[in-house]
């Protein structure tokens, strides 16, 4: 009969007219309909997104600095050797006033026992002998240079190569030669067959060593053939002990450490690990990254706080439009939805500045500190849906508001 | 007894408060297919309201309000959302422009709630903007437009969408004589071409060019 009878009456009865016609607005009307107020008044919606643009710019960067920072320590760590255990003589006293415990010179043996132990370095320090370039140099003047007996596998357990030479094989550990790490044959100016003058006596430089990163104390040192020292000094203490363990086991090499070095009193073995330091760097930046993100959340809240005090002002000065919008045939979800889309489309421009900013604040500090730049990939997503989910939640009240506003009232008020 | 296209069977409306404010008394009235009416009255006569309840922007208090066989005074809120969009265009005093869109694109939202495509809206735009002669400010917004042109633009808004009624609520009220003039004879063109028109109006002179004249007097409606 009519468009009306027919549109409300039952579904046999609609003509073509009201077939063809929707209830629902398209999603690209809805779109373009929510994005119509804040680009309608560009200064507003800007300052309103810039507090949520800082609390997510602030929340991105305190994921991607302290990641940056994380990644630095990371590689740091690799460089430094993270399954690194050094041992040392303990003291049984906690407080240290009682003279440490020597290790036992099974120890190194022991240790090297150890499943996932890789390697096994021990170290004895000559203390009371000098390193001279010649024997002319007065005594004492010896250039800070330690004389050293390395047992095991020094290149392996400090991952260290030769820059020229060769370490000591049988024959060579017999007589008085030594093998020169980086820093003490630079100080000494010698090279490949030179000669030295340690303990009295000559002995043949047979070996130069890469810088050891790993142990730079060690990197002004020179070792002594191991037999030939040990019949001059047969009762020369252990030092310390380098093991090297397999990657991730370090933790648990670690506490068998003690009671394998030492069974009879595992308290006077000390252990400590390289990435100790690290691991103490990070807790500093866990709580750096706690308070940040406190801080972050705060300004975010503050932002959605302006989202919903522009949306206020904006279903205010736009009662006219609501009414017109209900008198062409907005129904109240249709208005309510605009509104709460406008304020998470705010967010969202919010969201996107933020992430912007944060990254960029990640990149010049990574910059400034010439560390590497890394920003957790779950942050993309995350910036634009949580300034989405603050918008939207700041919006709902005024969308409500605006949506309850029956179009008489709103119509009237101008 | 026979039913206009839009017909009021004993309608008040009356506003809470204290004393209570009767804006319509048991107001009946019928209005055909194609007619041109203009409502005439003083201030507080209850015209604005009598618009408000025949194009289904608020429900009486009592009576019905029957559009095109249907008591539209018993649909849901959703249904008579559904209705306005359909059936109904409207035209006010403020226009009611948004400032950031075109001539026509301003045209193209009256027709949003139906469920066109974009295209579509905007082709239908461009054909009411010829119907008001405005084609040539079609690209232009309100701001840049006279408000003769405004009431135009929201006039083609309002028939753009081929409602079977529109109400237009002292449409001339914003403007001067000779915008005016230009303004009624696009709603008489549109009456022409089928459209039912009311036009609320506290000018007498404006409701004399009209074919039938309703006159409200404290809420009671006399012909």
């Amino acid at each position: 009969m009519t468009r009306l009878k027919a549109f409300f009456g039952r579904r046999g009865a609609a003509s073509d007219k009201t077939k063809r016609r929707r209830k629902h607005l398209r999603p690209t009307d809805v779109v373009a309909t929510a994005a119509l107020g804040p680009r309608t008044r560009l200064v507003r919606t800007g300052l309103s997104a810039l507090g949520i643009a800082i609390g997510i710019a602030a929340l991105v960067a305190m994921q991607g600095i302290p990641a940056s920072v994380q990644a630095e320590i990371r590689a740091e760590m690799d460089r430094q050797g993270a399954n690194l255990l050094v041992v040392h003589p303990g003291s049984t006293d906690m407080y240290g006033s009682e003279p440490p415990i020597p290790l036992p010179a099974s120890a190194p043996a022991m240790i090297a026992r150890i499943a996932p132990v890789e390697g096994v370095l021990a170290r004895r320090d000559l203390d009371q002998v000098g390193v001279y370039r010649s024997a002319l140099i007065p005594e004492g003047q010896s250039g800070g240079i330690t004389a050293s007996v390395a047992e095991g596998d020094l290149m392996r357990t400090l991952r260290v190569g030769l820059a020229e030479g060769k370490w000591f094989d049988q024959a060579a550990s017999g007589l008085p030669t030594v093998v020169l790490a980086n820093g003490a044959a630079r100080r000494l100016g010698v090279g490949v067959g030179a000669r030295i003058w340690i303990a009295q006596r000559w002995w043949a430089v047979i070996g130069v060593l890469d810088r050891i990163e790993l142990a730079q104390e060690m990197d002004s040192t020179a070792f002594l053939a191991p037999d030939f020292t040990a019949e001059l000094y047969p009762d020369t203490e252990i030092a310390s002990i380098y093991v090297a363990s397999a990657p991730g086991r370090s933790a648990a090499v670690r506490q068998v450490i003690p009671a394998t070095a030492n069974p009879e009193q595992p308290n006077g073995v000390s252990v400590t690990q390289l990435s100790d330091l690290f691991s103490a760097s990070m807790m500093v930046d866990k709580m750096f990254q706690t308070l940040s993100l406190g801080l972050g959340g705060l300004a975010l809240l503050i932002g959605g706080i302006g989202i919903a005090n522009t949306m206020v002002v904006a279903v205010m000065e736009r009662r006219g439009e609501v009414g017109l919008r209900r008198a062409i045939g907005a129904r109240t979800g249709q208005i309510a939805v605009q509104f709460v889309l406008e304020a998470a489309f705010i967010g969202l421009i919010g969201g996107l500045l933020g992430l912007g900013l944060g990254a960029y604040a990640t990149f010049i500090f990574t910059a400034a500190t010439h560390s590497a730049f890394a920003m957790p990939l779950w942050v993309l997503p995350a910036a634009p849906v949580v300034s989405i989910a603050i918008g939207a939640i700041a919006g709902l009240y005024p969308a409500l508001k605006a949506a309850r506003l029956s179009p008489t009232e709103a119509l009237r008020a101008i | 007894m026979t039913m206009g296209h839009l017909a009021l069977r004993g309608v008040s409306k009356v506003y809470p408060g204290n004393p209570p404010l009767y804006a319509l008394k048991e107001v009946s009235l019928d209005i055909d297919r194609g007619e041109f009416v203009g409502v005439v009255g003083p201030s507080g006569s209850g015209k604005t309201t009598l618009l408000s309840l025949m194009g289904l922007l608020d429900k009486p208090t009592a009576g019905e309000v029957w559009l095109d066989g249907v008591n539209v005074a018993a649909l849901s809120e959703a249904a008579r959302s559904q209705a306005r969009s359909d059936q109904i265009g409207f035209v006010f005093q403020q226009f009611y422009l948004l400032p950031a869109l075109t001539a026509r694109d301003n045209v193209a939202v009256g027709m949003l709630y139906q469920g066109l495509g974009a295209a579509e809206r905007r082709r239908r735009a461009d054909a009411a903007l010829d119907r008001v002669g405005l084609t040539p400010r079609a690209g232009h917004r309100p701001g840049q437009l006279s408000g003769g042109e405004q009431q135009r633009v929201a006039i083609a808004r309002a028939i753009a969408g081929e409602p079977a009624v529109v109400f237009a609520d002292e449409p001339t009220g914003a403007l001067d004589q000779a915008s005016g003039r230009v303004v009624m004879d696009c709603l008489r063109s549109a009456n022409d071409a089928g459209t039912t028109v009311v036009v609320i109006t506290h000018d007498l002179a404006l409701a004399d060019q009209m074919g039938r004249q309703i006159h409200m007097l404290d809420g009671e409606a006399s012909e």
